[in-house]
């Protein structure tokens, strides 16, 4: 009779808490209620009226719990009985001690379990390799085991194989410099200590001196004049014509045209300039030019095309002036022209270089040609005008 | 939810980003030489594996500015496609990489009519990779924004295959005008160097830094970084100047790579100071072997194979271009010819070894 007051009174407990939980969400609802009231305005019928559902969902919920409740403790107080008095009795006492229902319930709990646990351990297992398998068909188990483990290793090897190849050439490099990749940091040093003493030199010379100012044009153009000139009295002027120079990156004037065609920057490419040579006015460098020519038409030498090809060393007060059968005459103003146009820059022009383009007012016009050029020819390629026939002048002088 | 919307009253609104003009007003002629700039398209055949596909990002950069850097190709597009567009855009370099199963491939190539150059990649690193194996990888925003200087060594062996590719990678970046240069802008540079005895290509890409000589660690890094130098190990704020730290010990052997100026680069390099001349790799680094010449773009005649004797007198065995028989007479015939006129001695390679 003891434990059913015993049983009651963690009931009642249950019940209070069961009360307490059943508050819980009621009060969330309400909560959640006057959320939505602010927005909603809900009237206090609507209001009450959820509350009394709220209720009775919840008492509802309370009377299922406690019928719950009740059945629980019935089987614990079978359990108890069928199991041994003795234990009964400790717990009891043990309860009665802590006076702490709950406690007696629990430890009853665990030793029912432990009783279980305890079973399944002392069960021996059959040594196998797979282990404990339920199935019946062990064999069948362990083949799809080893399948499985089969098929994973040759798809990981495939992956290592497709990754290897991917790989394929892919270094990582070390973290210090090897003697190889300073000895490769050394030549790109020297390359390019190299390319800015030539541009600190070249840009020395023209230091203070304001392009845009005539002036000073006239003046930055005479240095680079200079400068072509002793050039062109050094001895070899094929072999050292560019390294003196210093440019060792890209330019194609420095380059002596290479006799391979597919060599030549230009092989088979129009120069875009070429189209709208007609476009570009250029007055004011002509009449520099033109002022020019008149120091230097004295020492000049007139040779054709011809000459000039077989001719290869210079002396440094020697002027080749290069006499194009499109540049003479009046039916020659296109090919005039267009040199003008390029003027600004010295133009490659089939592997001749045109340094300056003088224009030889008509008192110093001996021969038929108004026009004539300074060139600058390191080379000078016997196929001339083959690659490129596309252009006015090489259309023309390969008629001639 | 309307009260979230409440709370933030700022509208987050996307700033209208004027789409850029540059792409489009890139100039087909250099406005100070009046030459035309190359310019090029690097892209792939075939599906490349993912680091190749790293390479060829990291290629494309190397090629700023006047290369497409965000190139998109698809699986249908054939090198007809590149070609046509390559004419309207100006476009006159294609690099191609390729990849099969001995090894990957890279393809220079001048457009529109060739010639075309294949190299075999016997080992690349990515830009990554050399970043990663440097304690302070450098990178400054204007890194690539102008095209690099090229060096090429070892060349100046005389065989004509070696002397295209040296025509050929000088003409890929744009021409330089060594009397208006700027100092500044050459900011990186290219190196390929041929090695004589394996016949390889050692492709390298460094980036160049000037740093004032003579001048200690912590007044440059001083002058440089615009910060307040720590001074609490110092007794005295002349100690600063005067004591000089430890001296940088690679600064004495390298006497040869110093420059002087006679413009001011930047705030520490001042015109006539002497400045020493630092290279610092960015990557890529490849291991290149030229393997094949073509005529054409990717066809045509075969004028050079490394697997085919010379390429000149016997027609390629083996490779994948067993066909152009007729070709090969005819380029034979092209070839005495132009021996005859074949006179060309200087070789920029020469003065930069020695």
């Amino acid at each position: 009779m003891m434990m059913v007051e015993e049983g009651s009174v963690p009931g009642k407990r249950k019940r209070n808490l069961g009360k307490k939980k059943g508050n819980k969400p009621k009060n969330k609802k309400l909560k959640m209620l006057e959320g939505k009231g602010k927005k909603l305005r809900v009237s206090k019928k609507m209001r009450n009226l959820f509350e009394k559902r709220a209720r009775d969902y919840n008492s509802d919920d309370e009377e299922e719990a406690e019928e719950e409740e009740e059945a629980a403790l019935d089987d614990i107080r079978m359990g108890g009985g069928g199991d041994d008095s003795s234990d009964e009795n400790e717990g009891e006492e043990a309860e009665d001690d802590e006076i702490q229902p709950g406690i007696m319930r629990f430890t009853e709990g665990v030793r029912a379990f432990r009783l279980a646990f305890k079973n399944i351990i002392k069960r021996s297992v059959a040594d196998d390799s797979l282990g404990p398998v339920l199935s019946g068909h062990k064999q069948l188990v362990a083949k799809k085991l080893a399948e499985e483990e089969a098929e994973r290793k040759v798809k990981g090897e495939a992956k290592k194989e497709k990754h290897l190849v991917a790989e394929k050439g892919h270094v990582k490099p070390a973290n210090y410099l090897d003697s190889r990749e300073k000895f490769l940091i050394g030549i790109a040093t020297k390359g390019v200590v190299k390319l800015f003493n030539a541009v600190n030199k070249a840009q020395k010379a023209q230091k203070g001196l304001d392009p845009s100012r005539s002036k000073d044009a006239k003046m930055i153009r005479k240095r680079r004049k200079e400068a072509f000139f002793s050039e062109l009295g050094k001895p070899s002027l094929t072999a050292h014509d560019s390294s003196s120079k210093g440019n060792k990156s890209s330019d194609p004037r420095n380059d002596d045209g290479p006799a391979w065609a597919p060599l030549r920057d230009n092989y088979m490419l129009t120069n875009p300039k070429l189209k709208s040579w007609d476009k570009m006015a250029d007055s004011a460098v002509a009449d520099d030019v033109g002022r020019m020519s008149e120091d230097s038409v004295g020492n000049s030498v007139f040779a054709n095309h011809e000459e000039v090809s077989r001719t290869r060393s210079f002396t440094s007060n020697t002027v080749i002036i290069l006499t194009e059968e499109p540049f003479a005459g009046s039916s020659s103003l296109v090919g005039l022209q267009m040199v003008r146009t390029q003027l600004k820059a010295p133009l490659v022009l089939d592997s001749c270089w045109f340094e300056q383009i003088y224009q030889i007012p008509s008192k110093h016009c001996h021969v038929s040609m108004p026009n004539v050029a300074l060139v600058h020819f390191s080379y000078i390629s016997q196929r001339h005008g083959k690659s490129r026939a596309r252009t006015p002048i090489e259309g023309e002088s390969q008629e001639r | 939810m309307a009260r979230f919307r409440n709370r933030k009253k700022k509208v987050f609104v996307k700033p209208i980003v004027k789409k850029k003009q540059e792409q489009q007003q890139q100039p087909n002629v250099d406005p100070i030489t009046g030459n035309k700039i190359p310019k090029s398209f690097v892209f792939s055949r075939g599906k490349l594996p993912g680091p190749l596909r790293q390479l060829q990002m990291d290629l494309r950069k190397l090629m700023l500015p006047y290369t497409a850097l965000k190139l998109k190709e698809k699986k249908r597009n054939n090198l007809k496609d590149f070609l046509n567009v390559a004419g309207p855009m100006g476009v006159t370099h294609f690099l191609i990489l390729s990849k099969t199963e001995t090894s990957p491939f890279l393809r220079v190539a001048k457009t529109p009519q060739g010639p075309t150059l294949t190299f075999k990649i016997h080992e690349y690193s990515l830009a990554v990779d050399i970043a990663q194996s440097q304690l302070r990888p450098r990178c400054p925003q204007d890194l690539f924004k102008n095209s690099p200087l090229i060096v090429l060594s070892g060349f100046a062996t005389g065989d004509e295959h070696l002397k295209l590719t040296t025509t050929l990678f000088k003409n890929i970046f744009p021409d330089i005008d060594i009397n208006t240069v700027k100092l500044s802008s050459c900011q990186r540079i290219v190196l390929l160097n041929y090695n004589k005895d394996t016949k390889l290509i050692d492709f390298r890409h460094y980036s160049i830094r000037l740093q004032p000589v003579g001048v200690s660690r912590r007044i440059r890094k001083f002058v440089q970084n615009h910060q307040v130098p720590d001074l609490r190990n110092l007794q005295d704020v002349s100690d600063f100047v005067t004591k000089s730290g430890y001296g940088s010990e690679s600064e004495a052997d390298e006497e040869a790579a110093t420059v002087t100026l006679t413009s001011d680069l930047s705030r520490v390099n001042r015109a006539s100071t002497k400045s020493a001349v630092k290279l610092q790799e960015i990557g890529p680094r490849m291991t290149l072997q030229l393997i094949k010449v073509e005529g054409g773009l990717c066809s045509g005649e075969v004028m050079f194979s490394e697997y085919g004797n010379g390429g000149y007198k016997k027609k390629p065995d083996g490779q994948e271009d067993s066909e152009k028989d007729n070709e090969m007479e005819g380029s034979d015939d092209d070839n005495e010819e132009e021996d005859s006129d074949e006179d060309i001695e200087e070789n920029e390679e020469d003065d930069e070894e020695d």
